[in-house]
């Protein structure tokens, strides 16, 4: 099937090309990180009854009254903050949130954005229209204002974070893959089930959807970057999830205070969001490249 | 008028070296129609490119000499080289509604082209202001527009590309080509795609404007019909040489190169209707892997042991030139 | 000019079913809020009566529907009822805060071109060299970094050192000129760097595309001069999908002033909708959000008409194809 032959063909081609690029290489070595030491600050934190951490760094909950805001030093190599809690030992933990609430939001945003996406572009019409417009009312919100009025009445907290933005950027999704989907549907392999007599959904499902597939990808790390940098900034305004989780934002926030006093407080956690960012859009633009070659922006008028 | 000698005109690309053009002679002279014919990868159309020094990365021209009117095309300057294109020299592309900006009328678009003539550049700004724009230029453009049979021309002026016609835009290209009365036109398949009886009112502008003005032409085409009607010599390619030139009586009657002759039976007769269709076995040598001999021996029916070795020198046969062992032998 | 007006006319024509679609959207998220308004309003510790009092008079017993038209109708006079917090009306203090978003606003969106036009198109032009490199590289940093976290390195780095930045407020420029530039530098390049990055990253990819089509290899074969071609024909078009761009980016330009607003203490929208949140004034956090996309929704259609004034191509049948 043509479906399977083209699933492959992604996969591959992804994998060689983070092998001969170093930029790409960059990037996927990021986001492995990131995710890496997202998982490791799960398990540490929950599952083992002495944080690892403590033995290698410090206890990113610990503070020290005797050492506040002291300056980078060998043991304390990003400083420590306003309690005398290790930033670096913060900062890896940190990850956690960022990561955790970015996945979760983009796949909400995709399941959402994809299907809706699909069924517009399929049936045409009506459907269409309004599920287009449907779109644009989302759209019509700036992504961050609409988070923060959900979460004004979600409360706040991981799912609640999750849901806001992941319905914010739904409509990227469902832009994208109609579109793809536009084209994807004209093509033989489509007619042919249909002729065939297989029902509607199963044609969405095994013949449009994996040949949608690699706009969607390069859409989900796209929205990942995006998604980081709007979890850290609803933190730094203290909508992000409830302390004693340590999250960027947080930190950025509490450093501002601080400002003249502790540069290294406003610096590290605000670097650690660019570095990992900059991972995923690195990634996100080699993948691009390979998978869908458009010169410009897919931002193009729809 | 323009002579071109030994032209290797060459693409470096990542599966190695395109040599689209691989040693051509070619000469043309005032008031002549040329027809160059040949298929899709034979290298006429990098020729037309060349011949402006048009040629692109990751084109370059390797070697070779183009002259015009005794100058060497390829070591003139660029402000040199801008009096040239659309002045003396013009070309006519085989896509004509991509030939036009389209976000700017055609109108305009001419006007620049004349401008850039007789006025030399502008800045930017004093072109996106649009103060450059001239009333006698426009005048001579409408009668342009006019001459090449465009009706309404006065209105067609401010008209975008998108509400032309297939025929009219490309007689709009046309108008563009003889805007500033050039020497010699290269018109590279511009009827291709375009409907028959449109293709048959192209033709006789052709002819027409070739008798008033004594212009040149270098007709470019894979079409051997239109120059039976319209060239008074032919050169045909084949995969980045040229396989036979001459008249084009004599070349389309009584040819020369198995290559020709095979053009010629490709071509479907309405008198023989029960003929299968007639075609050449084999394909195009890869361009990035050609064979050391005769272009054309693993598909020329007459091949034998002397066209493996190296491609054939031109030999003289009457009025026609030709790039083939038989013609020594005396074959044919 | 018909076709302007019959163009304006169907952009009409889908941004109405949308600003409703959004009040609808305003008008449902606050439904959402678990619990009761009334009884919030008044403590745990009212009795019954009152609350039930305070239910009638805010109208809560109605249908829901009911409660929607209600708020639409008053939406549509502009009125958003009485913020909870100050018992002002919420439009005035919206109309209070307003001139400070749109100053912050319109600094960024003038830095993010300022900054993008230029880099984009050379990046373009000389591309595969080193400005074209170090451009990318740049725009690439900037679209991941963090608004806030360049506001705490602008404090840092420029305010701290050089005391004419204050880092605290804001000033109109109607009401000082020169205050008003100063206090609004950093925030306006704290906000526009991201912008700036993604626009020269779509400029230099549509300049390059305008360069490799048709029209460019005429001009050239043409004798028309390389400045000409590239910086008025390629440009212009490579232009038209940017401006497009620039309308929805303004979307992005006021979701960063919140936080932005945020950083620098600025008396705008942007704060005062977190505020708003923490306090729970549900009328004014409406009352924004209504505002914001109203604003949104009509930027877009001045930058549609705006575009389709320099396309020749757009057709009126289809806004959206």
């Amino acid at each position: 099937m043509s479906t399977g032959r083209r699933r492959m063909g992604v996969r591959f081609r992804v994998y060689r090309r983070i092998r001969t690029d170093p930029i790409a290489g960059v990037g996927a070595l990021i986001v492995v990180a990131s995710v890496a030491i997202a998982l490791f600050s799960i398990v540490d934190d929950f599952l083992l009854s002495e944080r690892m951490i403590s033995a290698v760094l410090h206890d990113p909950y610990a503070g020290d009254p005797s050492n506040r805001l002291a300056n980078p030093s060998f043991s304390h190599p990003f400083g420590t903050d306003e309690q005398g809690r290790d930033i670096l030992a913060r900062v890896l933990y940190g990850t956690r949130t960022s990561i955790i609430v970015g996945v979760g939001a983009v796949t909400f945003a995709a399941l959402v954005g994809v299907s809706l996406g699909i069924v517009t572009a399929y049936y045409d019409g009506l459907v269409d229209s309004i599920g287009m417009r449907a779109m644009d009312v989302l759209l019509a919100f700036p992504a961050i204002l609409l988070a923060i009025a959900l979460l004004a009445s979600l409360g706040r907290g991981f799912t609640s974070i999750i849901l806001a933005l992941g319905v914010a950027y739904v409509p990227s999704f469902a832009r994208v893959t109609r579109s793809k989907a536009l084209s994807v549907k004209s093509e033989e392999y489509v007619t042919a089930a249909e002729v065939m007599g297989y029902p509607d959904y199963s044609v969405l499902r095994d013949e449009i959807l994996p040949n949608c597939v690699t706009p969607i990808i390069v859409q989900s790390t796209f929205s990942l970057a995006v998604a980081i940098i709007a979890e850290a900034g609803l933190s730094f305004l203290g909508l992000g999830v409830t302390p004693p989780t340590p999250t960027w934002g947080i930190m950025l926030s509490t450093a501002q205070q601080y400002i003249t006093t502790a540069w290294w407080y406003s610096l590290f956690p605000g670097l650690a969001i660019m570095v990992t960012v900059l991972g995923y859009n690195l990634l996100g633009d080699s993948i691009r490249d390979v998978l869908d070659p458009q010169s410009s922006d897919g931002n193009r008028r729809l | 008028m323009l002579r071109i000698q030994n032209l290797h005109t060459y693409f470096d690309t990542d599966g190695g070296t395109v040599r689209a053009v691989d040693g051509i002679d070619l000469e043309i002279d005032a008031g002549e129609i040329v027809g160059l014919v040949g298929e899709s990868g034979s290298g006429k159309s990098v020729t037309a490119s060349s011949i402006m020094n048009l040629v692109e990365q990751p084109g370059r021209i390797a070697e070779g000499e183009i002259e015009y009117d005794g100058q060497n095309v390829l070591s003139l300057s660029e402000a040199d080289l801008s009096e040239l294109r659309g002045g003396d020299i013009s070309i006519v592309f085989q896509d004509p509604m991509e030939a036009f900006n389209p976000t700017q009328t055609v109108g305009r678009q001419l006007h620049d082209v004349l401008r850039s003539h007789r006025d030399g550049a502008v800045h930017p700004i004093v072109r996106a202001l649009g103060l450059d724009h001239d009333p006698d230029y426009r005048e001579t453009v409408v009668r342009m527009l006019d001459s090449v049979g465009i009706p309404n021309p006065e209105e067609r002026y401010t008209d975008y590309p998108h509400e032309f016609s297939g025929g009219m835009i490309q007689r709009a290209m046309i108008g563009m080509a003889l805007l500033c009365d050039p020497k010699l036109v290269l018109a590279d398949e511009p009827t291709t795609g375009l409907d028959v009886s449109i293709e048959r009112q192209i033709l006789e502008l052709f002819q027409d404007l070739v008798e008033e003005m004594d212009t040149a032409v270098l007709w470019i085409t894979h079409d051997l019909s239109i120059v039976s009607k319209l060239c008074d010599r032919v050169v045909v390619m084949y995969a980045g040489k040229v396989m036979e030139t001459g008249p084009t009586e004599s070349v389309l009657s009584d040819p020369q190169s198995p290559y020709t002759q095979a053009l010629l039976d490709s071509i479907p007769r309405y008198d023989q209707p029960n003929d299968d269709l007639y075609v050449m076995e084999g394909d195009v040598p890869d361009p990035l892997n050609r064979p050391s001999g005769c272009r054309f021996a693993n598909r020329c029916p007459e091949a034998h042991d002397r066209c493996e070795e190296a491609h054939p020198p031109r030999y003289e046969v009457g009025e026609t030139e030709v790039a083939c062992y038989l013609a020594e032998e005396g074959h044919r | 000019m018909s076709r302007l007006l019959r163009y304006l006319a169907s952009r009409l024509l889908w941004a109405i079913p949308v600003l409703l679609g959004a009040s609808v959207v305003t008008f449902a998220i606050m439904q959402l809020t678990p619990g009761d308004p009334a009884r919030f309003i008044l403590g745990q510790r009212a009795s019954p009566e009152t609350v039930e009092q305070l239910r009638r008079q805010l109208g809560l017993h109605k249908p829901v529907y009911v409660q929607y038209l209600d708020f639409l109708t008053n939406a549509v006079q502009g009125d958003f009822g009485t913020s909870l917090q100050t018992q002002e009306p919420v439009t005035d203090r919206i109309a209070q805060r307003v001139p400070y978003t749109a100053q912050l606003s319109v600094a960024g969106l003038l830095i993010a071109i300022a900054i993008s036009f230029p880099v984009g198109v050379i990046g373009a032009v000389r591309e595969g060299e080193f400005a074209d490199h170090a451009s990318r590289v740049g725009a690439l940093l900037g679209i991941s970094t963090p608004n806030f976290w360049l506001a705490l390195l602008l404090i840092l780095l420029v305010a701290v050192p050089f005391q004419s930045f204050p880092i605290f407020g804001m000033t109109l420029v109607t009401n000082d000129p020169i205050e008003g530039v100063l206090s609004t530098v950093l925030p306006a390049v704290s906000l526009g760097t991201a912008q700036a990055a993604l626009l020269t990253r779509l400029l230099r990819g549509g300049m390059l595309d305008e360069l490799q089509e048709g029209y460019v290899r005429t001009a050239k074969a043409y004798g028309i001069s390389t400045g000409e071609v590239t910086y008025v024909y390629a440009l212009k078009n490579a232009l038209l999908p940017t401006i497009t761009v620039i309308g929805l980016q303004l979307g992005s330009l006021l979701g960063g002033a919140v936080i932005v607003e945020q950083v620098f203490g600025i008396p705008g929208l942007g704060r005062m909708a977190v505020s708003a949140i923490f306090t729970k004034d549900y009328p004014v956090i409406q009352g924004i959000t209504m505002f914001i996309a109203v604003a949104f929704v009509s930027a877009n259609l001045v930058v549609d008409l705006l575009y389709a004034k320099l396309d020749p191509r757009i057709d009126v049948g289809g806004g959206e194809q």
